[in-house]
Order: C-alpha cells, then sequence, then structure tokens
C-alpha cells in the first residue's frame, strides 16, 4: 500500500516537473528574443522598435490610453477645422 | 425560493459588493495607499520588484507587496468568515500560497519580450495553476484559498470603476456605430448559431465565446461567466481560444490592411471593433501609423463600456429564460430579484457612481479621476483580484473536464464563424461610418 503511494507520488511529480520545464523552456524561447520569420515577424519587430505592451486585456489597462484619447481628440478637432475651410472655400 | 436578510452577510455576491464598495470608499477618502505593482523587466528579473523615480532606484516593491498580501488576506478573510464556507485559518493559509503563484504569474508576464508578444498574466495565471492541479493536484490546503468566485466578483465590482460613460462619446457617431451597434447583433448571432444550428449543450460556454470574440475577450469572458454563473472549466476554454486567437489576429489583420491597401483609418476601425484585447488592437494599430493606433484604440475603448451592460443583459436572461423550467411559469419580479446575481448591480452602480456622481464632482475632469483614485488604487487591485482568479481557475480545473466540454470541437466552430461574421459585419459598419456617412470625422 505505502508502495503504491510512493510510487504515485513519484508519478505526479515526475510529471510536474515535465510540466514545468515544458513551460520554462517555451518561456525562455518566447524571452530570448524570438521572432517569426518574414513578414509573420513584422509585428513582433515593431512592438520590440517601439516598445508597445500588447499584453493589456482592457482598455485602462493601456498605460498611454490617455495620450491615445487625446490623439483622437486632436484628430476630430483637425477633421473639423479641414470641413469648415472647405464650407468656407466652396 | 426566498432571501433572507442573512444573504447580505452569507452570499458571496453581496460580499463582493462589499470589498468592492469598501475599497472604492477607501480610494476616495485617500485611506488606501498606492498599490503596488510587479514592475517591468528585461534582463535583471529583480528590477520587476524595483521602486524607480526619474530613473534612479529609491526602494523595492516587497515589503508594500507583503503589506498589499496581509491588507487582502485581512479584508477577503472577514468575508470568508462571515460566510462561514472555509476555516479562516485555512483559508489565510491557501490565500497567502495563491497570491504568490499570482505574483509570479505577474512577474513572469511583465518581462518586456512577452508583453511584445501579448501574453498576459490571464495566460501565465491559468498556465501556473493549471499545471500544479493537472500533476501534482492542487492539495486541500491550497483549494481552501482559491476562492475563484469571490476573486471574480469582487474584481468586476472594481472593474465598474473603470466603466466611464464620458468615453463612448470620444468618436462621435462613427465609433459608437462600430461599437455599439455590430457588439449586439454579433452577440445574439453567435447564441443562436450555437444553439439551434451547432446544437451546444453547453449554453453557457457558447454565451462566454459570443461575448469574448464580440466585445472585449478575456474581461467579458469573466464578466460573462459570472453573470451565467458558469463553470470553471467554460471559462478556461473561452479564455483560452480568445488568448490564441487574439495574438493570431494582432499577426495577421494589420499585414492584411497593408498588403491590400486599405484605408488606415477604416483598418483601425476594423481591427479595434474585431480584435479582443485592448493591447493587441493597440499594437496592431500603431503597425498602421500613430493615427490609426488611436482610433484603433479608441473604438476598442468604447466597445469596453458595453461589458457592464452585456452582463447585466446576461445576467436578466439567464434568471428569467436559460434557468427557468420549459413547463414552469414565467418568473416574477420577486424571483427574478432571487436568482439575480447580485454583484452585477454592484458592478453596475461601481460605473453610474464614477460615470454620474464623481466626474461631475471634479468639474468632468476625467483624467483626474483616472489618476488619484482609479489608476493607482481600484484598477491596480482590479487586476490583482483577477490575477488571483485565473491562478484560482487553474487550480480548480482539470484538462478531463476540459476535453468533455469540447463536445467534438462545436466551441471552435462556433469561435471561428462567429468571428468572421464579426470581421465582415465590422468592416462594413467601419466602412459606412467612416467613409461613407462621416468621411471628415477624423
Amino acid at each position: 500500500m505505502i508502495s503504491k503511494q510512493h510510487h504515485s507520488l513519484t508519478n505526479r511529480l515526475f510529471r510536474f516537473l515535465v510540466g514545468l520545464a515544458a513551460l520554462t523552456l517555451f518561456y525562455v524561447w518566447i524571452m530570448s528574443g524570438v521572432t517569426p520569420p518574414g513578414i509573420c515577424g513584422s509585428v513582433i519587430r515593431h512592438n520590440r522598435a517601439a516598445n508597445i505592451d500588447a499584453s493589456p486585456l482592457f482598455y485602462s489597462d493601456v498605460e498611454h490610453m490617455n495620450s491615445l484619447e487625446r490623439g483622437v481628440e486632436a484628430l476630430r478637432r483637425a477633421a473639423a477645422r479641414r470641413s469648415d475651410t472647405d464650407r468656407q472655400m466652396n | 425560493m426566498k432571501e433572507s436578510i442573512n444573504s447580505l452577510w452569507t452570499n458571496e455576491d453581496y460580499w463582493a459588493i462589499w470589498f468592492g464598495f469598501i475599497i472604492i470608499a477607501g480610494s476616495l477618502l485617500g485611506w488606501i495607499p498606492k498599490i503596488p505593482k510587479v514592475g517591468t523587466w528585461t534582463s535583471d528579473p529583480l528590477n520587476a520588484f524595483e521602486v524607480i523615480k526619474d530613473g534612479i532606484v529609491t526602494g523595492n516593491t516587497l515589503l508594500p507587496l507583503l503589506g498589499l498580501l496581509i491588507g487582502l488576506a485581512i479584508l477577503t478573510a472577514i468575508g470568508v468568515a462571515f460566510m462561514k464556507t472555509t476555516k479562516v485559518s485555512h483559508y489565510l493559509l491557501g490565500f497567502t500560497a495563491v497570491f504568490i503563484l499570482a505574483t509570479i504569474s505577474y512577474w513572469v508576464a511583465n518581462q518586456a519580450e512577452i508583453k511584445y508578444w501579448g501574453l498576459s498574466y490571464a495566460m501565465w495565471g491559468l498556465l501556473v495553476g493549471l499545471l500544479i492541479s493537472n500533476t501534482i493536484g492542487t492539495p486541500k490546503w491550497l483549494l481552501a484559498g482559491a476562492k475563484t468566485e469571490m476573486f471574480i466578483k469582487t474584481g468586476l465590482v472594481l472593474m465598474g470603476a473603470e466603466i466611464l460613460f464620458a468615453k463612448i462619446v470620444s468618436l462621435g457617431i462613427p465609433g459608437l456605430m462600430v461599437a455599439w451597434i455590430v457588439t449586439p447583433i454579433v452577440v445574439i448571432f453567435m447564441f443562436i448559431f450555437a444553439v439551434k444550428y451547432l446544437k451546444m449543450k453547453n449554453k453557457k460556454l457558447a454565451m462566454i465565446i459570443a461575448a469574448a470574440t464580440s466585445v472585449c475577450g478575456v474581461s467579458a469572458a469573466i464578466a460573462t461567466a459570472a453573470a451565467c454563473r458558469a463553470k470553471k472549466e467554460d471559462l478556461t476554454l473561452g479564455v483560452g481560444m480568445t488568448l490564441i486567437f487574439t495574438v493570431l489576429m494582432m499577426f495577421f489583420m494589420p499585414l492584411g490592411i497593408k498588403f491590400i491597401g486599405m484605408n488606415h483609418i477604416l483598418g483601425a476601425a476594423w481591427m479595434g471593433g474585431t480584435i479582443d484585447s485592448t493591447g493587441a488592437v493597440v499594437a496592431a494599430g500603431s503597425m498602421l501609423g500613430p493615427e490609426a493606433e488611436q482610433v484603433a484604440a479608441v473604438v476598442k475603448m468604447i466597445q469596453n463600456v458595453l461589458i457592464g451592460l452585456l452582463a447585466f443583459c446576461v445576467a436578466i436572461y439567464w434568471v428569467t429564460t436559460v434557468d427557468r423550467s420549459p413547463e414552469g411559469p414565467r418568473p416574477n419580479a420577486m424571483e427574478i430579484w432571487y436568482r439575480f446575481p447580485k454583484f452585477v448591480l454592484g458592478f453596475v452602480a461601481a460605473s453610474l457612481l464614477f460615470s454620474f456622481v464623481i466626474i461631475p464632482a471634479m468639474h468632468g475632469d476625467v483624467a483626474a479621476v483616472e489618476s488619484r483614485f482609479i489608476n493607482p488604487i481600484t484598477h491596480t487591485l482590479r487586476g490583482w483580484f483577477f490575477c488571483l482568479a485565473f491562478v484560482a481557475i487553474g487550480l480548480e480545473s482539470n484538462f478531463r473536464e476540459l476535453t468533455a466540454q469540447m463536445e467534438g470541437g462545436k466551441p471552435m466552430i462556433l469561435y471561428v464563424v462567429g468571428q468572421t461574421f464579426n470581421l465582415i459585419l465590422t468592416l462594413f459598419v467601419a466602412w459606412l461610418a467612416f467613409m461613407v456617412l462621416f468621411p471628415n470625422v477624423v
């Protein structure tokens, strides 16, 4: 009975270590700066060059969300000015 | 089915509201200090625990993190003591371990390269938990601290503070058209497709996948799962699928848009309406240029605001239609109230409080409210509660149950068909809104 329990525990520990090793390998592989070849890797290369965090789940998790919102405000103001000028010219 | 006054201190839903509003009140009154976070690191893992001010290391976050562990343990243990579901001493031991695993998940996710790939703490938290539960098995003492529902519901009540209605007008009518017209249509289409055509037995999983695909991925999946009281395995499957497809869409959508020479603003609105998580939307939008990045992120933000309304509608639909026996009478108002997941009310109340009381009281200065009350406290704590929840979900899930949920690949078919429909409809509405009806909006 004890031997069976010991075997089961060893088996479970072995599975845990294999799983942990697989997870660690995957992590180290990504961490090492791997990039998919060709155009498939262009987003990763771009994120790396511009230091873009692609992990936020929700809008409030994006650190520069305020500046993105201000950017859209500025775009809308510029578009409104363009429309006014066009209208005046017509 | 009756509810007594006792449920106010014995029901988990009410405790989520109490926890959430204690934190919100503490934040508004200035009683809660800035909540510590695990920082970003590149090559030295210890950098994640450094406090950097003006480029100089001024200390570390280990002590504040210990303070956070103690604070959260005490706060949540009060609820656990009243609910009497677990012995408090057992809960405290288990919670400490779950918190350490959550910190590891954050630390793993915050490596710079991992962030470039968009592999968030949600994925790492789930993987850490699944690794333990499916190999050595989650020990009972650890399970005692894995209060998944309590963490999710409290996190969602706190998330309510981030759902600010002032945000929905950021891009005018075109933004609303893409984010608010397409989204409900896709949710309804996917749910009907799953139930009527795919004949999926698991309606909760169908709803989780529909919400994750059409609103905002992981966050919508959590909110919907809690609103319809789905099983942990359903949420794990829904979240896993959305995480994989988000990375794929982040990789290929900007390339496709560039390849066919689509207008960048149209492309940005399209990606904002379809890619599940905001980080991936920002990265994909940025590939098309700064203006596209801004438009894509703001479209996504407007869509994110729908999450509260969605959770509310799903909760109502579930208690009035899905959970009702086919032969039974239509439930009356009191019956609906008894069955309704009350934490959704806390979620909605927090959103209304910040949108219509706190922001007007601060003279409409949304940025000030975000920088003083939301970002340093409620938002960071919401992240911690979600991270704890993902670790707990992993600890409580097993692969055999997950395989049983697959129903011959039906959830995958649902995701692919739903996302294809979402892509087509969003492109059409974005074209109509930004190119035909309001071409001069940006």
